[in-house]
């Protein structure tokens, strides 16, 4: 009788110990790891969802303005660009790998602005079913983008928090030791300029 | 020449002082007459507050000079009064003070660490949201009250038949932010659509702003693409909205809607079949049960193993009818309206006119 009764204290004490470490938030580094890469899947996910409608794109424009030949390619490129990035598996810790996925993707973006923009001066094309269609998913698309960008922040921020605020950086000095901080997004230079209001 | 530093500093002195004269004297002493005696004849000189009790001493030597003026804290205070065979040097009636007070500091150090725990990390900016008071939220007051109680009709029904939720939302101002940043956020904070299916659509009209869009949760993005969103919302709901009919928009928009939502029968039976089979909560709740059983189970074995059985017999019987009881939850029950836990990512369409 008195086994059983310390063994059911032992098991009792483990109980409250893990419970005890799980409210320290000893689990909450590998959580919060685990959220920003699902969230960053997703970014990934949705820029690629993005350049699988470019060809369609590109092809649309063309029956209609088959003469816009450089803003067409340069579409053609970024793509080309932005889907040859090797991206390695460290990417999220490492800056110049996560610096150059956002370039090349910041290129694409302005190539399919320059396009859309180049659509404006044909009404024809901009009347067309298809058209229409394809730019109805591409606006959804870049939404998407947005969104995914903003989660994937927003998950990274709270795991770099845990990383460096009091309780979480103990785990992460003493159990987490391989766990850096992860890069995020910024804003390309370009768009941080104000824009210029020029009248003549 | 106030500083804390300063403050201390004359604090100590001004107790040392007042000590050195009040030793030969009965002076209001925690410790026992005896022990009292027994440190005058050990120490010899009277000493500054150093405890001693840090480090007993084997062999104290009479007349060893130790004055050293070091205020340090004595929390091991009760033992060495326990000890009896090796007083301390507290002696003082004025030496609770600075203990009082280091106390005073910690707690409050501890109960500011506390409190720096429990906040959330920070709080972030978000747009306020309207409450969602039922499937039409008509806060721009666009709708007859007849028309918003069609819909309303029509909307549970589309609920009914295909678990998928749809939520009309007019919104006198959208604050800041876009219409499609507000809307999936708006989405994400009602919790439209199953929690499992992410099955929700919301119909936002931003009457003021002059914009509309329809935001489609995650699960309906190949139902409801973003071309077809589009489309419904280019040819139904802008001519009526550009024409100043308002609620023949809406309403026309919620029927294409639907029609889109629950357009492949064979589809949307299948998916209202999915919602009877999976009930998330009851299962939760199941799991609750069994391991709240267990844990009982294991407190009765222990006990019976003890004592008398039948009182861990009564005990365990009560748990269980109170386990059940609580395993009605559910988002479709009774009047009111709640979204079912889906999510949003910024599918759907926007349009202005």
């Amino acid at each position: 009788m008195r086994l059983d009764f310390s063994f059911l204290r032992a098991i009792a004490l483990v109980f409250a110990a893990s419970l005890a470490l799980a409210g320290c938030g000893i689990n909450n580094i590998p959580t919060y790891e685990e959220a920003a890469k699902a969230s960053w899947s997703e970014v990934l996910n949705q820029y690629q969802r993005r350049a699988d409608l470019i060809p369609n794109l590109v092809e649309t424009v063309k029956g209609y303005a088959a003469h816009e030949k450089d803003v067409l390619e340069g579409v053609v490129e970024a793509r080309a660009k932005a889907t040859s990035v090797q991206l390695p598996p460290d990417i999220l810790t490492n800056p110049e790998a996560f610096k150059q996925f956002q370039e090349s993707q910041g290129a694409l973006s302005g190539a399919i602005g320059r396009l859309l923009a180049v659509v404006e001066n044909y009404p024809d094309l901009k009347a067309n079913q298809n058209f229409l269609a394809l730019q109805a998913q591409l606006e959804g698309t870049e939404n998407r983008i947005a969104v995914a960008r903003r989660d994937y922040i927003e998950a990274v921020r709270r795991y770099n928090t845990e990383l460096k605020t009091f309780p979480g950086a103990l785990w992460a000095r003493f159990f987490y030791t391989a766990n850096a901080p992860m890069e995020t997004f910024t804003i390309a230079e370009d768009k941080m300029k104000t824009p210029e209001v020029k009248f003549n | 020449m106030t500083s804390i530093a300063g403050a201390i500093e004359s604090a100590t002195s001004t107790r040392q002082g007042r000590r050195d004269a009040a030793l030969p004297a009965p002076s209001p002493d925690p410790l026992p007459r005896g022990a009292r005696a027994l440190e005058a004849r050990m120490t010899g000189v009277p000493l500054p507050g150093r405890p001693e009790n840090f480090e007993p001493r084997p062999a104290p030597s009479p007349g060893r000079p130790d004055v050293s003026p070091t205020i340090v804290p004595s929390p091991r205070r009760g033992e060495g009064q326990g000890e009896g065979a090796f007083p301390t040097t507290e002696a003082t009636p004025s030496r609770p003070a600075p203990g009082q007070a280091i106390r005073y500091l910690t707690a409050a150090l501890l109960a500011a660490l506390l409190l720096a725990l429990a906040l959330p990390g920070t709080v972030r900016a978000e747009p306020t949201f309207p409450e969602l008071t039922g499937r039409v939220v008509d806060n721009a007051d666009l709708l007859p009250a007849d028309v918003e109680a069609d819909l309303t009709a029509r909307l549970a029904a589309l609920e009914e038949k295909s678990s998928d939720q749809l939520v009309v939302v007019t919104l006198p101002s959208l604050g800041v932010s876009t219409i499609e940043d507000y809307g999936y956020k708006l989405g994400r904070h009602w919790g439209i659509g199953q929690k499992d299916k992410n099955n929700g659509v919301l119909l936002i009209i931003a009457p003021n702003e002059r914009k509309v869009r329809i935001e489609v949760g995650y699960g309906l993005e190949g139902v409801l693409p973003d071309a077809v969103s589009k489309l419904i919302i280019e040819t139904s709901i802008l001519p009526r909205f550009k024409s100043g009919d308002m609620a023949g928009g809406i309403v026309r928009g919620v029927e294409d809607i639907i029609s889109v939502l629950t357009g492949d029968s064979a589809e949307w039976q299948q998916r209202a079949l999915q919602r009877s089979e999976s009930d998330d909560p009851e299962i939760i709740v199941f799991i609750v049960f069994f391991i709240i059983v267990t844990v009982f189970i294991i407190i009765m074995i222990a006990a019976a193993s003890s004592s008398a059985a039948s009182a861990g017999k009564g005990g365990s019987r009560r748990s269980s009818s109170s386990g059940w009881s609580s395993g009605s939850s559910g988002w479709s029950g009774g009047g009111g309206f709640s979204g079912g836990g889906g999510s949003f990512g910024g599918g759907g369409s926007s349009g202005s006119w």
